[in-house]
């Protein structure tokens, strides 16, 4: 009987004991106070690192010294992640306290990159796309955000336009060669997910990271607007449990880089003759030393709810030219918050940047290198024209081509005002899990304003008593986007999807105003209705105008990425677009519409066992992609018959009556340029991800090229109509490399190289009903011969040619006599060529762009020093061609005297030839900077660093003209103006802290 | 839960795809033609089409157009290089000495212009079927003679064509594949479209627009040169035509000034038959004074705008002239003074070289032309200046005055010149000597008033209206070595100085080449002129 009850008894018991040992350890867990430390391999701590307990919602991040506190059970798992580095487990095991080691992973695969409407890690990429992050941007003050990246990525060519002009902050961008002959040429800026982003809105300090789409396959998903390539630009945003204010400053001086050598006062009194008694150095004239000078200061933080980031700027620069300069302020605020749980997440981003500028004419340095320099600057007071000139000397040559250029800086009053508003606001609602949709509103404001004005001494509008005018442009963009997205992994299949819809709605308006002959001139444009002229009605002396457009841009679009255990990834999607721009037929059966498909694939061979037990490896993939994308027209009404006024009015019955008429040719079917692109590439990384690299290759087919044909007249109501018609081609390689050649606790170096080899052909222009009017070539290219005279075209578009090729007489020398000989394509010789001895002299565009540039430190400085340059090329050296010659009387290089060169035996008229064709070939050390980081202890300031920096460094070239960078996009390329702003050295010292 | 979300999301998409997908377009600032041709002011906005191709830079006077094959091509229009000024490619000095070719610039754009024309009448036409319907015979009186005008119009570009191109195109619609017709076809084609538009032209004059007494005179000048065009001289014809001109009901009267004619306010004068009405403001296109004139005259008279020192009369020309002709001052030389009366300078610039130094010079124009081209500039002054347009002061490019394509003393002098050719002699010598006395010249009498006085006597009277190219071929001194001028037959290469009395050139000059652009654009339809 005892023996049941105990058996009983122990079964129970065996229960009870069993779960109050299940219950222990909810005793036990009670929450401990766990802190930790978290650093990296050398001991340091490592910043906002996320910390997170597992299976809970609970998490936080490390501040600055590394440390967290989170409440947590004895058996809870923390799991740290941490961009760069290994996503790690840390049991917590009982413990209270204990320093975490994370381990730096493969840095580049993980590094997530902006792709369009969403990111992924550089392992993930199916497509070519380039990546620049901060730290790895050119250094020193650059003009907008594509100066940041210049040289960085293969294949992408960037050139500063105007010279050293603050004035001036654009740039010429161009994607794997010349993408359009007449249309659109500029890539597609995404700022923070804004399609058509206005540069100039956000400031470069801001700029987390800039991405390239380069190949069709990624670009596809932007559609119309994708030809020449996307580049996504994405802000630093605020970290939550990170406070902190960021100032940046500086100041700089800058020289002109580069000089061309004209006679001064006695050479010319030597070689020209003829002397006005005085000794002048035009360009010293109207130049000066510059002062520059920036600071930024921004501010964030925020909570796990709410994060924000805020910056303000101010930037002031003086050009080289007197008068010359550039003011800028910036303001920025970037909010994430989070509410609902978790269920909404809302963003918002306002940008607001205004500017003022003063311009200066780039004709007045041509003057610096033609005037007579024994000509003085100022006339004497007994002189005729004392007066009429206010103290300044001006020749009796033709006004229209000759002027004291610094007169006409005091004279003129160039002033611009420029505003950008950029504001976005995202919504996300995270449905579930793998449910998000997103809705985002932007609106994009820019204004601009330009009054100018001449004044009645100026010698450019003599006879006019002063020039005033005024005009304005507004541009507004509005854009609403819709998406929804959809995740899902399953065994090792992971599945993104994303479709979405989007609108956009463009405003465009202009007006302006101008008058001439005032009474005073210290009104300058302010009073434009005072002037006398007002009351002429003569066109020629007051007039008014103003215009209004808008377009539409409607698109539907979806995305699927599919990968298979991270080794298999395939990328489809599709955008249909349509706009306003299109005629009614530019498409078969979508009318407005078309439809750009992409698809890509990626295999990451080196997970393959095979590559893995070959052990050469880090990484090694191979990406495929195909992509058709588009390019818009710029008229938005190519396909209405519009009306307007066609000619000088006729007189009848007393009045004139204006003529009326067709002002442009319908083409119902206008439609965008098409690019169907083919890209393969391999990214590989060996040496334990110490040298990390890819090269592409491409070929891009360009077709239905905008051009605007001749057309008969009759049966067409005016001569000329746009159409698509021609075919384009490019085709091309280009490799990246980047390396860490050091690593270690007190010193690094790291360097990255880029190259890039491209060709074009200009496939077609011309044919079938277009054939009679328009030949399968186009002379491009004008210049002129002399002051105003008819010129030439120096240049030549062919079917079947690339475009860039030199067209002219085959320079052979310059005989006793003087005279030009040329070589005739029959291989003779002449001194009087005719325009059928000319023949394709050469191509301008270069054979292979680089880039490179070195990133190092060493204890607490820093330094990194970029080069970029290119190999063949031709340049057009303008300068030469006007003033090797001492025909017109006018100064002259030293190289039209210099007993050593030919051309100091010219006695001839000007004629285009290769002679005046240099090489391009250059090296260029864009930017070199050496920095300091104080090491500091305190709680206030948490990082000071003072740096120094110089721009434009020096230039390596064969070629005599002022700069080898010459503008390489559109029809003409390899241009070397004689009106260019001088390019500055400059030289700059600045500092930031982080308090 | 999670499918409400859904459901809400996807209705809220489905609204604004709706609205999000518009794309039609919004016009502010352009005119669609739907939305203009409403009222008959606008429709008189159509007929000024086919007038406006006179008008403008572009037009009947451009100087590298039209204009210039008529006049830059003989000895009352010269334009030496002046250094580097007006070299042009060569192009002046081409057209001057007969040596220009089939793509030269001018040659071009003289067939754009006349052609030009011919399109702008053709839509004109059928922009009036547009607007007023098919039905002919419901047109209105203003309509019907809309039509007339414009044909008549389109007849006169045609008979240019022919004069400058000899065997043309003749394009009668908008839709007309081109043909080359032979010259007399051209010719043919003119005179009948004429004869038979000119019946529903109004009577009245209406300065500025063709009327009956403008139609009369373009067959007047369409018979005169009949014998070139044909080889079948129509000297009766002709002399019919300037006696329907000279009928006092259309108000056509010799003005007793001679300069009046050429005066700023010379609108509506009633001298000019066929005028193109030139307006500072409104109708631009007169720039002779900005053409001819120095460099430092500008400030004489105050212009807005630099004038451009090109082209000025051979000293051959000028020399036509008795001292005591009150025409002589259409050609200006002498010194150059400012508003006080001071003597205006300028400076040659140096040029080593060609052993010139840099040196003021007092500014007088001198007729006598030295070189063709100098590179020096030595030249700048030489060459007697175009003024026979009076100089308005303080104007821009475009000058105020009309230029009278037709004017009553051309008909007088043609009239004379026919008789003379039909008759021997001038049947009614009061008229031609109503010019004379004009000029405070002599007078003539029915002996001396022979052929070769003739041709001196309109290039006296006509000199730099566009006729001197026609006058000269049909007196058969176009060409050949019969007639000279300086720098006749010169060509662009040719040393500057050689040839200062001209020489002779190939009779196939008298003809222009079909441009070598036009028989490129319609292959195998244009036969080249003889010689190109």
């Amino acid at each position: 009987m005892k023996y049941t009850i105990f058996k009983y008894d122990s079964l129970r018991a065996f229960f009870l004991i069993t779960g109050l040992m299940f219950l222990l350890p909810a005793f036990a867990q009670q929450n401990i106070n766990f802190k930790g430390t978290v650093v990296d391999d050398f001991g340091d701590p490592l910043i906002g690192v996320n910390v997170q307990v597992e299976g809970t919602t609970d998490g936080t991040t490390t501040d600055f010294d590394g440390n967290f506190t989170l409440g947590v059970n004895s058996n809870s798992v923390l799991i740290l992640t941490y961009v760069g580095y290994d996503k790690t487990e840390f049991k917590v095991d009982g413990k209270k306290s204990a320093i975490i080691k994370l381990k730096e992973s493969s840095i580049a695969l993980n590094e997530v990159v902006a792709i369009g409407y969403g990111s992924q890690t550089k392992k993930e990429l199916t497509g070519s796309i380039a990546s620049v992050k901060a730290e790895d941007f050119v250094k020193g003050v650059v003009a907008n955000p594509m100066g940041l990246v210049q040289g960085k990525v293969a294949g992408l060519n960037i050139i500063k336009k105007g010279g050293g002009d603050p004035a001036q902050n654009n740039y010429e961008v161009q994607l794997r060669g010349v993408g359009s002959l007449k249309g659109n040429s500029e890539p597609l800026y995404i700022i923070d997910g804004v399609a058509g982003g206005d540069l100039s809105s956000i400031q470069s300090s801001e700029i987390e990271s800039i991405d390239v789409l380069k190949d069709g396959s990624a670009a596809a998903i932007y559609g119309t607007r994708a030809n020449h390539g996307v580049i996504l630009i994405t802000t630093k945003r605020g970290k939550a449990g990170q406070s902190s204010i960021e100032y940046n400053g500086g100041v700089s001086t800058s020289t002109i880089s580069n000089k061309l050598r004209v006679l001064n006062a006695s050479e010319y009194r030597e070689y020209m003759g003829g002397d006005l008694g005085a000794d002048t150095d035009w360009l010293d004239a109207i130049t000066r030393t510059p002062i520059k000078t920036y600071h930024n200061v921004a501010l964030s933080g925020g909570t796990e709810n709410f994060s924000y980031r805020s910056a303000i700027s101010y930037r002031y620069m003086e050009g080289l030219a007197v008068k010359s300069d550039y003011e800028e302020i910036n303001a920025r605020f970037a909010a994430n918050q989070k509410a609902l749980n978790n269920l909404l997440e809302v963003a918002y981003d306002f940008n607001y940047t205004s500017s003022k500028k003063n311009w200066v004419d780039y004709d007045n340095f041509n003057q610096a290198l033609q005037l007579n320099p024994t000509q003085p600057i100022y006339a004497d007071p007994s002189s005729a024209n004392y007066e009429k000139y206010n103290g300044y000397y001006e020749s009796d040559a033709f006004a229209g081509h000759y002027w004291n250029p610094v007169a006409d800086i005091d004279n003129t009053e160039s002033h611009e005002k420029y505003k950008v508003f950029l504001g976005s606001v995202r919504a996300s609602l995270n449905l579930t899990k793998n449910l998000k949709f997103t809705s985002f509103y932007t609106l994009q404001q820019q204004g601009k304003w330009n009054g100018k004005y001449q004044s009645a001494y100026s010698r450019r509008v003599e006879g006019k008593n002063g020039v005033a005018s005024q005009s304005q442009e507004n541009n507004q963009t509005q854009t609403i986007e819709n998406t929804l997205q959809f995740t899902e992994s399953w065994k090792n299949h992971n599945f993104s999807a994303i479709i979405g819809q989007s609108y956009q709605y463009n405003e465009y308006s202009n007006f302006g105003a101008n008058n001439s002959n005032f009474p005073i001139d210290d009104l300058l444009y302010n009073n434009l209705g005072i002037g006398e002229n007002l009351q002429t009605g003569n066109s020629e002396l007051m007039g008014m105008g103003s215009s209004k457009y808008t377009d539409k841009l409607a698109s539907f679009f979806a995305r699927v990425v599919y990968n298979y255990n991270q080794k298999y990834f395939l990328n489809i999607s599709a955008r249909m677009e349509g706009s306003s721009k299109f005629g009614p037929k530019a498409h078969k059966t979508l009318g407005r519409w078309g439809i750009f498909p992409a698809v890509s694939g990626s295999w990451r061979i080196s997970e393959e066992g095979f590559m893995q037990d070959l052990g050469i490896f880090d990484d090694l993939k191979l990406r495929v992609g195909y992509g058709v994308t588009g390019n818009m027209p710029s008229d938005s009404y190519l396909y209405l018959m519009r009306v307007g006024q066609t000619g000088e009015p006729l007189y009848s019955n007393g009045a004139f009556v204006r003529p009326w008429g067709a002002t442009s040719n319908i083409n119902e079917y206008i439609r965008w340029e098409k690019k169907e692109e083919y890209n393969i590439g391999i990214d590989f990384a060996i040496l334990k991800n110490r040298i990390r690299g890819s090269i592409d290759g491409y070929v891009r087919n360009t077709s239905d090229l905008l051009w605007e044909y001749d057309v008969p007249v009759p049966p067409y109501p005016t001569d000329k109509k746009w159409d698509n018609y021609g075919k384009l081609r490019n085709y091309g390689f280009e490799v990246a490399l980047s390396g860490d050649i050091l690593r270690a606790k007190n010193y690094s170096l790291s360097m990255n190289i880029v190259g890039a080899f491209n060709r074009n052909e200009v496939v077609k222009i011309t044919g079938g009903e277009y054939a009679e009017n328009n030949p399968g070539y186009l002379n491009v290219g004008y210049i002129s011969s002399g002051s105003g005279e008819t010129g030439n075209y120096v240049m030549r578009l062919q079917q079947g040619s690339p475009i860039g090729n030199f067209y002219g007489w085959k320079y052979y020398g310059i005989n006793s006599k003087g005279q030009w000989v040329f070589e005739t394509p029959d291989g003779g010789y002449t001194t009087s060529p005719t325009e059928s001895q000319k023949q394709i002299l050469g191509n301008a565009l270069p054979d292979f762009t680089y880039g490179f540039g070195f990133n190092g430190s060493y204890k607490n400085f820093d330094a990194s020093v970029n080069f970029r340059g290119q190999f063949g090329g031709l340049i057009f050296n303008e300068s030469r061609y006007f003033y090797e010659n001492k025909i017109d009387g006018n100064n002259v290089l030293y190289s039209a005297v210099d007993p050593k060169n030919d051309a100091s035996r010219l006695n001839d008229i000007r004629r285009f030839s290769d002679f005046y064709l240099e090489d391009a070939t250059f090296l260029k050390c864009s930017d070199l900077t050496i920095g300091y980081n104080f090491s500091l202890d305190n709680k206030y300031v948490k990082k000071a660093r003072v740096f120094v920096n110089c721009q434009n460094v020096f230039t390596i070239t064969g070629y005599s003209g002022v700069d080898p960078e010459v503008s390489m996009n559109g029809l003409t390329p390899g241009f070397d103006s004689r009106s260019y702003y001088p390019a500055e050295r400059s030289f700059e010292f600045g500092a930031s802290l982080t308090f | 839960m999670k499918f409400k979300y859904f459901k809400y999301t996807f209705l809220a998409s489905a609204i604004s795809l709706g609205a999000c997908t518009d794309l039609e377009p919004e016009i502010f600032s352009d005119v669609l033609k739907d939305n203009y041709f409403q009222n008959e002011a606008q429709f008189g906005t159509l007929v000024a089409n086919a007038y406006s191709q006179l008008l403008g830079e572009y037009g009947y006077v451009y100087r590298e157009g039209y204009w210039s094959m008529q006049e830059y091509t003989a000895d009352a229009v010269i334009v030496p290089t002046r250094g580097s000024d007006w070299w042009d490619n060569g192009v002046p000095i081409m057209m001057h000495g007969h040596t220009w070719e089939y793509d030269t610039r001018d040659v071009n754009n003289g067939w754009s212009f006349v052609y030009g024309g011919v399109g702008k009448c053709n839509e004109v036409l059928d922009n009036i079927v547009l607007l007023k319907g098919d039905d002919e015979s419901a047109y209105d009186e203003g309509t019907v003679s809309a039509i007339a005008e414009t044909k008549i119009l389109r007849a006169f570009y045609h008979m240019l064509a022919m004069d400058l191109y000899g065997n043309v195109a003749i394009v009668r619609s908008s839709s007309d594949t081109p043909r080359q017709y032979t010259r007399k076809e051209v010719f043919d084609f003119v005179e009948q479209e004429i004869l038979d538009n000119m019946g529903m032209l109004p009577e009245a004059k209406n300065y500025g627009r063709i009327t009956k007494g403008v139609a009369h005179a373009i067959l007047a000048k369409l018979y005169i040169n009949a014998e070139v065009y044909t080889g079948t001289a129509r000297w009766a014809d002709c002399i019919a035509q300037c006696e329907e001109v000279m009928d006092p009901n259309y108000g056509y009267s010799i003005d007793s000034d001679y300069f009046n004619v050429f005066s700023v306010n010379n609108t509506n004068n009633a001298e000019i038959i066929f005028p193109i009405v030139f307006d500072a403001t409104y109708a631009k296109g007169n720039m002779f004074h900005l053409m001819t004139l120095h460099y430092v005259q500008q400030e004489v008279y105050g212009f807005t705008t630099q004038t451009w020192n090109g082209p000025c009369t051979t000293h051959s020309y000028l020399d036509k002239y008795e001292d005591t002709d009150l025409r002589k001052a259409q050609f200006f030389h002498g010194e150059i003074r400012d508003k006080s009366g001071k003597m205006m300078t300028y400076t040659i610039p140096a040029d080593l070289t060609n052993g010139v130094v840099e040196h003021l010079v007092d500014a007088v124009i001198t007729p006598q032309i030295t070189s063709i081209r100098d590179v020096t500039k030595s030249n700048t002054f030489e060459g007697a200046r175009f003024v026979k347009f009076e100089i308005e002061e303080g104007i821009d490019h475009h000058a105020n005055n009309d230029f009278p394509i037709y004017r009553l003393a051309d008909i007088y002098l043609m009239k004379a010149e026919a008789e003379i050719r039909l008759y021997g002699q001038v049947k009614d010598i009061t008229y031609v000597n109503q010019l004379r006395s004009r000029a405070g010249v002599s007078l003539y009498n029915t002996a001396n008033l022979s052929l070769d006085e003739m041709i001196e006597e309109r290039a006296r009277e006509l000199a730099w209206e566009g006729h001197r190219r026609q006058d000269l071929i049909r007196f058969g001194m176009f060409t050949g070595g019969k007639y000279l001028w300086p720098w006749k037959g010169a060509k662009p290469s040719d040393t500057p100085t050689d040839n200062t009395t001209g020489k002779a050139t190939s009779e196939i000059r008298n003809l222009f080449p079909i441009p070598k652009w036009v028989r490129d654009a319609n292959s195998g339809v244009y036969q080249q002129n003889p010689g190109y």
